[in-house]
């Protein structure tokens, strides 16, 4: 499995670039949009190498992401729905009590994004 | 005909441009509300897991001392499995003579409510003098001083003792309200207090821990207990030393207590030496003889000072006749 991580004793994020889908575990807690940059850039690469198929947002193990982190992934949306070049879904999970309300709220950005909270 | 065509050109681009910035005030107002209400889930959540904590708390107060608690609470206690430290404490034990008997001949819940009502009593106490309870053992207790708060070796005996003392007076009063129950065996309990240098820490697993304290001179304070007779403290002579000027003591010379190798010297506390003001003029020991003035009183025109006064000094007469 060719993959890609980003890894801290508190989170990792990992890019799978076979299935084109991106995983968050853990706990995200990066105090600016400088300290984001290397999840951005990732999440960029993972986007222009879906190209026009299916790509994956999983944060079904990502236990806490914080306004900042919440703030980025909106702003990869807008930028995703400009270029509408894949079918963006988007894994949650309902045990964890921020996803549903703030995952949703990517559809409002995007409506076209597939929100699947299991 | 040129600048009108050229007019129309800026103009179509302007409205795109307009719509295009349109779009994007739409995107960051959507921007704006994601965000703050990711926060407001945050902080709500923080202020549930706040709530569950203060509750949490609120409970754990029950099991631990208020140093204890505060030590943890506060961060300066060290929780990992290996911190101990060598320090000198002073250590009570105390037992119930004849609880197990009671046992079998009482109800349970009657049987619970009575040592519940017994701990949290002996309990209180211990904390109204700052003792950290180390444990309950069914009747019996474990309270030591000096330890996680450390002041002097002085201050610990003394509190200790005036513990004790007031631990006894407490269960004599018990013992009225029992009787008015209808339980008729009287309770007594045994008492030891030893000072000296102890191994006090964590001690336990990775997934269970105490905080207590062990060592030879833990365990000479539990022997005083076993061998003090029903109703009485022992002290050994390192305790005493430190309370000398504080109480009412008695000798019982060089003793053969179990698990030690040489007799100890132990001491039998009596009670508090009368100072000036405690003085009373109800009851007098002379020479090993106890003397009781006549009494003769309406306890309902008595004030509160009298009533305590008197109160004291038929509480110290009872001991001394109890032990003698």
């Amino acid at each position: 499995m060719a993959s890609e991580q980003i890894k801290s004793d508190e989170y990792t994020v990992e890019y799978d670039s076979e299935t084109h889908s991106v995983a968050f575990r853990g706990t995200i807690r990066l105090q600016t949009s400088d300290d984001y940059a290397p999840i951005t850039e990732l999440l960029q690469r993972a986007h222009e190498a879906a190209a026009s198929t299916r790509m994956t947002l999983d944060f079904r193990q990502l236990q806490f992401l914080n306004s900042s982190g919440i703030s980025m992934i909106s702003k990869f949306v807008i930028g995703a729905r400009k270029q509408d070049r894949v079918t963006m879904v988007v894994l949650g999970n309902r045990e964890i009590y921020w996803q549903q309300k703030s995952l949703g709220n990517l559809q409002k950005l995007w409506p076209k994004v597939q929100i699947e909270i299991t | 005909m040129a600048t009108s065509r050229k007019t129309i050109t800026n103009r179509a681009a302007l409205e795109e441009r307009i719509t295009e910035l349109e779009s994007e005030i739409a995107d960051l107002q959507i921007l704006y509300e994601t965000t703050t209400e990711h926060g407001t889930a945050l902080e709500n959540e923080l202020m549930i897991q706040n709530q569950r904590m203060e509750v949490l708390q609120n409970q754990m107060r029950k099991y631990l001392s208020p140093q204890l608690y505060s030590a943890l609470l506060g961060g300066t206690a060290n929780t990992t499995t290996r911190s101990h430290t060598r320090t000198k404490l002073t250590v009570y034990f105390s037992d119930m003579v004849g609880f197990s008997d009671l046992t079998d001949a009482t109800e349970p819940e009657l049987l619970s409510d009575l040592l519940n009502t017994y701990l949290t009593r002996m309990s209180e106490i211990a904390l109204k003098y700052g003792g950290t309870i180390d444990k309950f053992i069914g009747d019996a207790m474990m309270v030591f001083f000096g330890a996680p708060e450390f002041i002097d070796d002085t201050d610990h005996a003394r509190r200790c003792v005036y513990m004790a003392l007031d631990m006894r007076t407490e269960l004599y009063r018990l013992r009225e309200e029992w009787r008015g129950k209808g339980i008729t065996q009287s309770l007594r309990v045994r008492a030891g207090i030893n000072t000296g240098f102890c191994t006090v820490g964590n001690f336990g697993s990775e997934h269970r821990m105490d905080y207590t304290i062990i060592g030879g001179q833990v365990n000479l304070a539990s022997r005083l207990q076993s061998v003090a007779a029903p109703d009485s403290i022992y002290i050994s002579s390192a305790t005493y030393n430190l309370v000398e000027d504080l109480v009412e003591a008695h000798s019982l010379g060089p003793t053969q207590v179990k698990g030690i190798h040489v007799p100890v010297d132990v001491w039998e506390v009596l009670g508090l030496r009368a100072t000036q003001s405690e003085q009373t003029p109800h009851f007098e020991i002379k020479e090993g003889r106890l003397h009781l003035r006549e009494l003769d009183i309406d306890p309902s025109t008595l004030s509160d000072q009298e009533r305590a006064v008197i109160e004291s000094a038929l509480s110290r007469a009872l001991v001394h006749l109890t032990r003698h």
